[in-house]
């Protein structure tokens, strides 16, 4: 999914000049062709992720729409500030591209398990947050972005996607079912497999959670199981609970979904589902 | 004496101006404020006025990263027409778009900033986009001596002479003052230059007080093949001497007794 929106990205940048791609050094194997065929709208900002946002933000109020790259993480929390005062404030065309999500990276240990990002960004006003599930997915995340320039965090997890079988999309008259996104998608089809329910999956998270809890009649359900790569107090748990909330509805919640980070390999959301169950 | 008239009148008005937004509205940053005019005045001297009424997309940049400096940007705004009598003097009062720290809301403000390290990263995305559609205007950065402990600026700084953004100029307010104590005491930025210089800089110490002498480094920055910082050497409060060189005046409001001190010493 990540080549996909990069090869989106390369050939949109052939067709709009004002494109500009910067990276903090991150990307081997994957960003060299920007460099050599646009030279001119290619920056590797070094191990610098506030002057990445910063210098991104300098040349989108010269009229660029700049596209900034790096693993999620590095990409939400260390410049944070800048996010808040150079992107958002100014409300910016600038769209943040993370890679990983959730344990996508976890063996590499707690600092690059990406449990908190969204969430992170999501405090923020006015800031789309899309995160892909499968290559149309993708298509659909990166046609939004380029068709109304904002500030924008996409968040793509490891691999090609996830192909939902229409059995399991199909089976809508149950009274219970379950939502998921990112990198927990393969626990929750296992989970969805194993328990006959119909999954749906989101591709745009924080504020647009409700358009999505709307668009699959949430209401029509007793029962709900978020499960996530997020860690779930400030994740799509806490959006289904404030749509209950604000509907008055009588749904009963279920979350799935990490606490914390990981003291040793092994630990995933496939953990958490296990004790569940 | 300079024989040029404004470089005396100017800061006179100017620092008058600032006085009396302060006072009317019990704001604080008095030191900063003084110790930035020339400064200011010297950025706003040297750029195409005409370009950033137009906001032409080749005008110079200003970026005031040392956001609390705001009441003497708006004064000086004033002084060079980009901001009226009227709107100056709703500083800092409730409705206003002129709050306490630098504002893009305000017209002619290219960035918002408040948060101390941010602007000179910005302030090289607008210096990189020049250099891009092959523009001689220049981005200047006003930066303080304090806000450089934030490693951010440094980050920056690199990333501006690898590029050699020899259009990019940041003036460093060197008051010697950062928010409650004097930077000796708190982060020791002596041999400031020679950091910078470690760095990639062009660096020039000038007086911070003397318009003409900061204008001409401005100027000079386009011989150059690296970005230029100019230290400025600074008094903060200047102009107002019981709150000369004094770290409270960053946070104090004044008095009508003592405003009425503040704008005689002026005279």
């Amino acid at each position: 999914m990540r080549n996909l929106f990069l090869d989106l990205l390369y050939s949109q940048m052939k067709q709009d000049d004002k494109i500009y791609f910067l990276t903090a050094d991150m990307g081997i194997n994957l960003v060299e062709k920007f460099e050599k065929t646009f030279p001119e709208r290619f920056l590797n900002v070094g191990i610098a992720e506030q002057n990445l946002i910063g210098v991104a933000a300098g040349l989108a109020e010269s009229g660029m729409k700049p596209f900034t790259y790096t693993i999620s993480n590095f990409l939400t929390q260390r410049c944070f500030e800048q996010i808040r005062n150079d992107v958002v404030l100014h409300n910016l065309p600038i769209t943040m591209v993370g890679t990983s999500t959730g344990f996508d990276n976890a063996p590499l240990g707690p600092t690059h398990h990406m449990l908190d990002d969204w969430g992170s960004i999501a405090s923020l006003p006015k800031i789309r947050i899309g995160c892909p599930f499968d290559s149309d997915s993708v298509k659909r995340i990166f046609t939004a972005v380029i068709d109304t320039p904002k500030p924008s965090y996409v968040r793509i997890p490891k691999g090609n996607g996830y192909v939902l079988e229409q059995n399991i999309l199909g089976e809508k008259k149950k009274d219970e079912a379950i939502v998921s996104y990112g990198s927990a998608i393969p626990y929750a089809l296992e989970y969805s497999k194993s328990r006959k329910l119909p999954i749906f999956l989101a591709e745009w998270l924080g504020i647009d959670i409700f358009g999505f809890l709307n668009s699959i009649n949430l209401k029509d359900y007793k029962k709900i199981t978020v499960i996530e790569d997020h860690f779930a107090n400030t994740g799509m748990y806490s959006y289904v609970c404030q749509w209950k909330n604000v509907t008055n509805s009588q749904l009963e919640i279920k979350s799935i979904a990490p606490y914390n980070y990981q003291d040793k390999i092994g630990i995933d959301i496939f953990d958490f589902m296990e004790k569940i169950l | 004496m300079h024989s040029d008239s404004r470089l005396i009148e100017a800061p006179l008005q100017i620092r008058s101006d600032i006085l009396n937004i302060l006072y009317k509205s019990n704001a604080s940053h008095l030191g900063s404020s003084m110790s930035t005019v020339e400064m200011l005045y010297a950025m706003y001297s040297t750029s195409n006025i005409d370009k950033i009424k137009n906001k032409s997309m080749d005008r110079d940049r200003i970026i005031v990263s040392k956001g609390h400096a705001a009441a003497a940007t708006y004064s000086v705004m004033k002084e060079f027409g980009l901001i009226s009598k009227s709107t100056l003097e709703t500083y800092h009062q409730r409705g206003s778009l002129l709050q306490g720290h630098v504002s893009h809301f305000v017209n002619y403000v290219e960035h918002s900033t408040g948060a101390l390290g941010h602007g000179v990263s910005v302030a090289v995305g607008h210096a990189i986009y020049l250099k891009m559609i092959k523009s001689k205007s220049r981005v200047l950065v006003l930066c303080g001596d304090g806000e450089v402990q934030e490693g951010s600026v440094w980050e920056a700084l690199m990333l501006a002479v690898t590029k050699k953004l020899n259009n990019l100029i940041i003036l460093i307010d060197n008051n010697k003052i950062s928010s409650i104590g004097n930077t000796e005491e708190v982060i020791n930025t002596g041999s400031l230059g020679d950091r910078f210089i470690g760095f990639g800089a062009f660096v020039k110490e000038v007086n911070g007080h003397s318009i003409s002498e900061i204008e001409d480094w401005i100027k000079n920055s386009g011989s150059l093949a690296q970005p230029t910082v100019l230290i400025c050497n600074t008094v903060k409060g200047k102009g107002v001497a019981f709150a000369e060189n004094d770290a409270i005046w960053h946070y104090k409001s004044i008095n009508s007794d003592l405003f009425n001190e503040a704008v005689n010493g002026l005279k």
